[in-house]
């Protein structure tokens, strides 16, 4: 019987060329404007990656190393072999070329900010979310890098790492170029000992150009931004349709030949979800399909593209539902026109749909991020930056939970018997 | 089978309806006949369990349908007074999809659809869009999509209202062939007497939320069996004549239209020496006099002092 509610909303839908056009032209339209009028905004050095890195030192490198020449000179070994030590020991100072040389250079610094936190604040920053990764070196670390690499002592010390896992994909970023860095680093300070290459700068290059092509993020075109933008926009408006088609039923008595039918609001409410999710899915591939053979978008991680694509038309599916159910309340259509005219416009704009409100302020940025086109917008985005799914599954378990909240409003909004008046 | 203990519908300004009793009996055709806005289309949706009672109860094969709707609501089949099909799918889609809302599926769905397109003679036409459709045959489908599920019980919401004649007799032809074939109960509502007149065994006349009469089509005309109907018609309508007529106290119910007076009057009265005298005194020439028998619609005459259609 759902499947006939299914076929029945499908059939009523394709009949009507008014909406599908608002429903698929439209976007296309407005993706074509605003991706090609408004150019490049999205280009050049816009960071497509901004990774913020707490960066929490405990150790002094200098007095550490000072440390370390003190012992070299009250050492008993021969005199010639003390000043060879020594003078290495002056060219060493790992956290200064991790700093300056690696998470300074240009490129790696387009991708990543590194913030310098007071040991004090490592237990505050690790509360916080907003860090991909917090850089933890330890108290003595220069000392015993310095005993590792000239006296063979120890295991050579480590970095502490502490990664946030809705942004995995970036801390593992970073923490393989510390680990990178840090291999490379024994291996250059081997080489400089015997005299083969001076360490540092070739670090940074090496460390560099791994960091290249790890990242690969392009920047984001215009017009793929708005693809995304304007996709993710249009499909909320299949729940406000939906809802509008639901209250005609009522309206025209069809509702109460179900009734009759002895279809019960579960059957009902069933057969909106269904098929306002089935008709997002069903527009969202329609609209990156044409647009990835138009203006070349493409999406190399096919299943996560459908995974988040399957959460927003979840999301949608959830809004119509409560849509119908505060149409049928009200006994009227005012929610549905009021999500269509107001809400989505709302929504769009801090979802950032027409440009990257987010980046106006926290404030906004987050409440973006709420709205179902928001938290899809940037999933997709991601995505199609090359970011992973472990980057985008927080999205994707948002906007779940969303729909089954909405799903949970409905069953509390829909009228019992559905016909009072 | 089906009945109406004491049943009322208070809206929040209107009591739409005022303690309406009625019954069915299995195989019966039944008459509810009102005016626009007595209450003939509230009593249905509380009959089919659709709104709730303000007070009373409707009951089937003796048991109250108020907590329990399920039993009545599979017996039932309801045409509506508004067209409730989807006008953007073709007949056959609107038929298929209220046969699944009903359960059916498969083989049994398709034969159903096509004996019910046969029935209301739209198989030509089955794959055309509703909004295509002349208001005849939107009524038709409307009748149509509350067949599906074979009721014992089919309750029809004025269901000729604003069509052709042709489309007309063929509902009403249909709906006595269910009736004789199926042995279908029906309740039929309209305010057109003749139709009523034509299937009905049994008539109740609805005004202002109540039943103002009920009983077979005979027994409700015998109320008229005192009176007379009286139709003239005069060469030219005057002030004075029609003055003198209101001054009788013998005559009742005068109704002008034209050149053309109705009225009634008690039997035992001579009406036409009276006429004739009135007419004299009042220099009006008589053209015609007809004595009628009466009709549904005299009746409801009689007992409102209006005409049903006004
Ligand atoms: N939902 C409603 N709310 C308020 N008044 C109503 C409602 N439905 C019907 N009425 C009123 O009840 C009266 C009877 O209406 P209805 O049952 O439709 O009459 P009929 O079908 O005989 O034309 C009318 O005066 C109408 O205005
Ligand atoms: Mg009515």
């Amino acid at each position: 019987m759902i499947g006939a509610f299914v076929k029945k909303q499908l059939l009523l839908l394709v009949r009507n060329r008014h909406e599908v056009l608002i429903l698929l032209g439209m976007p296309l339209v407005l993706i074509t404007i605003l991706g090609f009028a408004l150019g490049n905004i999205m280009d050049g050095d816009h960071a497509a990656v901004h990774a913020k890195v707490a960066f929490v030192n405990e150790g002094n490198e200098q007095q550490e190393r000072q440390t370390f020449i003190h012992e070299i000179d009250t050492m008993n070994i021969p005199q010639e072999k003390k000043q060879l030590l020594i003078e290495a020991a002056h060219s060493i100072a790992p956290i200064t070329v991790l700093k300056q040389d690696v998470f300074g250079d240009k490129s790696v610094k387009k991708y990543i900010r590194i913030i310098d936190v007071p040991p004090a604040q490592l237990e505050k920053v690790r509360q916080k979310d907003s860090y991909a990764v917090i850089i933890h070196v330890p108290d003595g670390f220069t000392h015993q890098m310095l005993e590792h690499l000239l006296l063979q002592k120890e295991a050579p010390p480590r970095i502490i790492f502490y990664t946030n896992e809705e942004k995995a994909w970036t801390a593992e970023m970073v923490r393989q170029i510390v680990d990178d860095f840090q291999r490379q680093y024994s291996i250059a300070t081997a080489l400089h000992k015997a005299g083969i290459t001076h360490a540092s700068a070739n670090i940074a290059a090496h460390v560099n150009g791994k960091m290249e092509t790890m990242t690969k993020k392009e920047p984001l075109r215009a017009v793929t931004y708005y693809t995304v933008g304007m996709s993710v926009m249009f499909a909320l408006y299949i729940a406000s349709n939906i809802g509008s088609y639901a209250f005609e039923e009522k309206r025209s008595h069809v509702f109460d030949r179900m009734l009759l039918a002895n279809v019960s609001r579960w059957a009902y409410m069933a057969g909106i979800f269904l098929s306002a999710t089935l008709l997002a899915c069903l527009q969202l591939f329609i609209l990156y399909g044409l647009t990835s053979v138009i203006y070349d978008i493409t999406w190399t991680d096919i299943p996560a593209f459908f995974v988040v694509t399957l959460s927003l038309s979840l999301a949608v599916g959830g809004l119509a539902v409560l849509l119908t159910a505060l149409n049928f309340r009200t006994n009227s259509e005012q929610a549905s026109r009021f999500f269509q005219t107001v809400l989505v416009t709302i929504f769009s704009l801090v979802g950032g749909s027409y440009f990257p409100a987010g980046q106006l302020s926290d404030f906004i940025s987050t409440i973006g991020t709420l709205t179902p086109n928001g938290a899809s917008m940037n999933a997709y985005l991601k995505l199609l930056q090359g970011y992973h799914f472990s980057d985008v599954a927080h999205s994707v378990i948002y906007l779940c939970l969303f729909s089954i909240a909405t799903l949970l409003l409905s069953i509390w909004a829909f009228p019992k018997r559905g016909n009072e008046s | 089978m089906l009945e109406a203990v004491e049943l009322t519908k208070q809206f929040k300004q209107t009591k739409a309806v005022d303690r309406v009793n009625l019954y069915l009996e299995q195989g019966e055709i039944v008459g509810l006949l009102g005016p626009n806005g007595a209450g003939k289309s509230t009593t249905i949706s509380m009959l089919s369990t659709l709104i709730p009672p303000s007070s009373g109860d409707v009951r089937f094969h003796q048991k109250s349908t108020l907590k329990n709707p399920a039993m009545l609501r599979n017996a039932l089949g309801i045409v509506p007074q508004e067209l409730a099909l989807y006008s953007d799918l073709s007949a056959k889609e609107n038929l298929r999809f209220f046969g699944s809302i009903h359960r059916l599926s498969g083989a049994q769905l398709q034969k159903k659809v096509e004996e019910v397109l046969a029935l209301i003679g739209l198989t030509d036409r089955q794959n055309d869009l509703v909004k295509h459709f002349s208001g005849g045959m939107k009524r038709r489908l409307n009748i149509g999509a509350a067949l599906l599920h074979e009721p014992k019980l089919l309750i029809m919401d004025e269901p000729t209202v604003g069509i052709d004649p042709q489309s007309r007799n063929y509902i009403l032809e249909t709906v006595k062939r269910l009736n004789e074939e199926k042995q279908m109960t029906v309740l039929y509502t309209s305010h057109y007497m003749e139709e009523v007149e034509f299937l009905c065994d049994r008539i109740y006349i609805m005004d202002k939320g109540c039943i103002i009469a009920s009983g077979t089509t005979n027994e409700i005309k015998n109320i008229l069996s005192a009176e007379h109907t009286v139709e003239i018609k005069v060469e030219k309508l005057t002030e004075p004549f029609l003055h003198a007529l209101h001054a009788q106290p013998v005559i009742r119910h005068i109704a002008v239209q034209d050149r053309v007076i109705t009225m009634l009057s008690p039997k035992e009265v001579n009406i036409f020496r009276l006429l004739f005298q009135l007419a004299e005194q009042t220099d009006t020439v008589l053209m015609s006099i007809e004595m009628k028998t009466p009709t549904l619609e005299d009746v409801f005459l009689h007992l409102t002092g209006r005409a049903l259609r006004d």
